[in-house]
């Protein structure tokens, strides 16, 4: 569980409402396939990945990067529950998609890093200390039902 | 080794060009101390940490973290050889400072989200892969004396 003082849950309320999710998404997604290039074989069936300015135009990217960002956001209405609220998605990322968990740490960390370059100078630190929290968090309750 | 190509490299150069090392490797500091609050007992010396402004102000903060960035200056003229250029240093955390080599990962990151936050357009998926990869091999580099 993650625990966030109140000033740590305003910060992540005041940073998310000045960004655009479907954006944060889509961009997220995008640099993990860039980054980290293995992250693509999950994807096999998106199409064009073979450069960045690709894999950043890609409308199956942006399309499943808003998918994953809207659960994420949902997290975010939940952070006394991460666990039970990712349950389901953790049992499919095992069961079904056979994601390594490592993963999940490094998109949350694309997370925060395209948070940063959106929000620039307003990312303060103690914002970027509260989303790394939450990510990890999220990373945890995503990995929780692995078996 | 880290392999960087020859792209990669301009793209490191050029980022490297633009930026204030005393700012950027202040922030990047004080970001860890704030983020990573353990990292702080190792900087004991440093006076009053005790809420993230009085990191983001505290003098020695900063002018520790110029300090370090500039070492990482000396990793970017010597792309091909991290692990020599690091070596004195790598002995030095392990030896004498006793630094969990993790942390310096933790740095890496954090100097990652720094310049996400301080350049928009210019930090591209390209530019942060390039730089991703660059943060590693500095990482490894300095572990690699441990013992």
């Amino acid at each position: 569980m993650v625990h966030l003082s109140d000033g740590e849950k305003n910060a992540i309320s005041t940073a998310w409402g000045k960004v655009n999710a479907a954006e944060i998404g889509a961009e997220s997604l995008g640099r993990l396939l860039v980054v980290y290039p293995w992250t693509q074989r999950f994807f096999d069936a998106f199409g064009d990945l073979s450069s960045a300015s690709a894999v950043m135009g890609n409308d199956k990217v942006k399309a499943h990067g808003k998918k994953v960002i809207d659960s994420f956001s949902n997290g975010l209405k939940h952070l006394d529950n991460l666990k039970g609220t990712f349950a389901s998605l953790s049992e499919l990322h095992c069961d079904k998609l056979h994601v390594d968990p490592e993963n999940f740490k490094l998109l949350g960390n694309m997370i925060v890093i395209v948070m940063a370059h959106h929000l620039g100078k307003d990312f303060t630190p103690e914002a970027q200390a509260a989303f790394q929290k939450v990510v990890a968090g999220v990373a945890n309750a995503l990995s929780h039902k692995y078996h | 080794m880290v392999h960087l190509t020859a792209e990669e490299k301009n793209l490191i150069s050029s980022l490297w060009g633009k930026l204030n090392v005393e700012e950027t490797g202040g922030e990047a500091l004080g970001r860890v101390l704030v983020v990573y609050p353990w990292t702080q007992r190792f900087f004991d010396s440093f006076g009053n940490m005790s809420s993230p402004s009085a990191i983001m102000g505290n003098p020695r903060v900063k002018a520790h973290g110029k300090k370090v960035l500039t070492s990482f200056g000396e990793a970017i003229k010597n792309l091909d050889n991290l692990k020599g250029t690091f070596a004195k240093l790598s002995e030095l955390h392990c030896d004498k400072l006793h630094v969990d080599p993790e942390n310096f990962k933790l740095l890496g990151n954090v100097l990652v989200i720094v310049l996400s936050t301080h350049f928009g357009k210019e930090f591209t998926p390209e530019m942060q892969a390039a730089w991703q990869k660059l943060v590693s091999g500095v990482a490894n580099a300095l572990g690699h004396k441990y013992h």
